[in-house]
């Protein structure tokens, strides 16, 4: 019986009361049974666990009494929307063709200017790279504190960096140059050659399409020429040939073996002038060999340097030690280091600063199209509330017989969500059409300044761009929907309830009205 | 101000008396019987702490469990400041009631 008592009060209390419960049970039944023996113990006990029984099922009762008030309460106070709103809204496109149709096309040019402006400084300001964790990798660049212009001539410190560094591991160089490439069978011809460091293709996890990637050992003087093909000089000057790998090929005058082939549209992203960021043509990779003994401190070869936070450091980690390592090397080459300042950057942002400097200016973007919606859609509440104007009457039946404001604004809401959501659709639409329309001038104006657009910029409309627009269109409908439903259900509803009406409908709706306020004197208590 | 029922009030007391490392449901029914002589049914000191906790009161936590309630712990009970302020506020009232009344007289 102890058992089943137990077994039933675990059941009924509630899920953190259990072990209390029982354990108390438990504790009593011991005493007892010490202090009166077993058979009168259970005896007892089974009458307690009875006891409790009640007092649980009395608490579970309470609890639920109090969780139905508490949920009356709330949906009394808060008006719903129900699918007969919506219904009412796709009505409202039959009965005001016109007048919906002008609206839902008012709001689609704000939705696609919003959302195609969105993508558009979303891809130029905050590009986002297609490697792996894109906000470990970090840039590392000396600029001069007299003009503020980064100094790319950075060779040795390349050097001390990748030696030194501990919150950045991986640190990579890369150079970009013009070279010729001889297949053997046709002229040379001119390519775009990156020598880069092998470390850089881990850091973004690079693989090849064929063959292999660049090696370690590729770096060390005396170890036989290689190169890595890009995907689209493979296509054109290789006939895409899936032997190509040992194949050699002659870049300038060296005699040179391909290793591998990279896939279609791989790049380090580079910045390619100041406060711009792209990729930077690179159609064949060879290993980094400059050495800074065979050039001056503060000479050499442009090169951009590049690592991944090592991953216990922080950006912030990685900056102090830079400065730490600054310090010294003033004191050391001051004619050559006192006037430079290295400055570490997350590589997913290009806008010259970091990633705080872009997220800002799209959300500034965002906000300000945001506004820009705010006023046509206030337009498109002025269109709004000349249909609802004519369903004056209406309004004042739905409230007469007891429809709260809440109600009526809410199903009002409705009704101008039906118009953003048609609006939303047609809104993208534009914005996609906008969108390839504009990235089209943009990939000729970069073609114009001998620089590719970066591969992974595309013109579809990223998931963020269309939850923006839906954020608009909600927003839309707030303005459009809300503000004329609370005009129209204002004191105006009223005064149209007590007004009299000259025809026999206005008759039958005074009458209502009437009738409800009778209704209400009686059963309202006095004050 | 909260005020306290009677046998609320004899819950609170007996957990201030026994301290939140021993004020539990068993411990807090068995001061009140030693000390009032009372019958005291336990499952009258749960629904008191439940209602007492719900109200700011008191405040429990599950403390070390213990053999002979076998292996379960024991739910303990701290009364809060807000508790402490009822207990004394009822007890005050009680206290100005009686006065210097003689009830044995009474009847």
């Amino acid at each position: 019986m102890r058992h089943a008592g137990r077994a039933l009060l675990g059941r009924l209390a509630l899920a953190d009361r259990a072990d209390e419960v029982i354990g108390d049970l438990e504790e009593v039944h011991r005493a007892r049974v010490d202090r009166h023996g077993r058979s009168l113990a259970a005896l007892l006990t089974t009458m307690e666990a009875l006891d409790m029984t009640v007092a649980l099922l009395r608490e579970r009762r309470d609890r639920r009494s109090l969780a139905r008030l508490r949920h009356s309460t709330r949906a009394a106070t808060l008006p719903t929307v129900s699918w007969l709103d919506f219904k009412l809204g796709l009505r409202m496109f039959g009965r005001y063709p016109s007048l919906t149709t002008v609206a839902v096309l008012a709001m689609a040019f704000g939705i696609a200017t919003g959302a195609g402006t969105f993508q558009l400084v979303r891809e130029l300001v905050l590009l986002p790279l297609p490697y792996a964790d894109e906000d470990r990798i970090v840039r590392i660049e000396n600029v001069s504190t007299e003009t503020t212009h980064p100094e790319p001539r950075a060779l040795h410190d390349f050097a001390a960096w990748r030696e030194q560094l501990r919150s950045v591991e991986r640190v990579s160089a890369l150079h970009l140059r013009g070279r010729t490439l001889s297949t053997g069978e046709a002229v040379a011809t001119p390519v775009a050659e990156a020598a880069v460091s092998a470390t850089a293709f881990t850091l973004v996890d690079a693989r090849p399409i064929l063959g292999r990637t660049l090696l370690p050992a590729d770096e060390e003087p005396g170890a036989p020429t290689v190169v890595v093909l890009g995907y689209e000089l493979w296509r054109n000057d290789f006939a895409a040939d899936p032997d190509v790998v040992g194949r050699v090929v002659r870049l300038g005058a060296e005699a040179t073996t391909v290793v591998g082939v990279m896939p279609e549209s791989f790049a380090f992203f580079l910045p390619q002038r100041e406060g711009f960021g792209s990729a930077a043509p690179q159609e064949l990779w060879v290993p980094f060999r400059l050495r800074p003994l065979d050039y001056a401190r503060g000479e050499g070869p442009p090169i951009a340097v590049f690592g991944r936070l090592a991953p216990d450091a922080t950006a912030d980690d990685a900056r102090a030690e830079l400065a730490r390592r600054a310090v010294s090397s003033a004191a050391q080459w001051p004619e050559t280091h006192a006037r430079l300042t290295p400055r570490l950057l997350g590589f997913d942002t290009f806008g010259g600063g970091d990633g705080l400097v872009a997220t800002g200016a799209l959300a500034l973007s965002a906000l300000f199209l945001g506004l820009l919606m705010v006023v046509v859609c206030g337009n498109v509440a002025l269109l709004l509330f000349a249909r609802a104007a004519t369903r004056e009457g209406e309004i004042a039946v739905r409230s007469a017989l007891g429809a709260s404001r809440g109600r009526i604004v809410s199903q009002l809401f409705a009704e101008a969500l039906v118009i953003a959501g048609v609006a939303v659709v047609v809104g993208l639409m534009g914005a996609s059409a906008g969108l390839r329309w504009a990235m089209g001038v943009i990939a000729s104006l970069w073609d114009a300044s001998g620089q590719a657009i970066p591969s992974w910029m595309d013109d579809s409309l990223s998931a963020p761009t269309i939850a923006y627009a839906m954020a608009l269109a909600i927003l839309g409908a707030v303005v459009a929907g809300v503000l004329p439903a609370l005009k129209l259900t204002g004191r105006r509803a009223q005064v149209n309830l007590q007004r009299p009406h000259p025809s026999a409908a206005g008759d039958r709706l005074a009458r209502i009205a009437c009738a409800r306020r009778s209704f209400g004197s009686t059963t309202r208590r006095p004050r | 101000m909260e005020s306290l029922a009677e046998f609320e009030l004899l819950v609170v007391l007996a957990a201030i008396r026994l301290g939140p490392d021993n004020a539990y449901t068993v411990s807090i029914a068995d001061d009140i019987r030693q000390r009032t002589g009372r019958l005291v049914r336990r499952a009258n000191v749960y629904t008191s702490l439940r209602r007492l906790e719900d109200r700011g009161l008191v405040v429990t936590w599950l403390g070390d469990p213990q053999p002979e309630r076998g292996g379960r712990p024991p739910r303990l009970v701290r009364v809060t400041p807000a508790g402490a302020a009822a207990a004394r506020a009822t007890t005050a009232a009680i206290q100005a009631m009686v006065g210097d009344l003689r009830l044995g007289r009474v009847g």
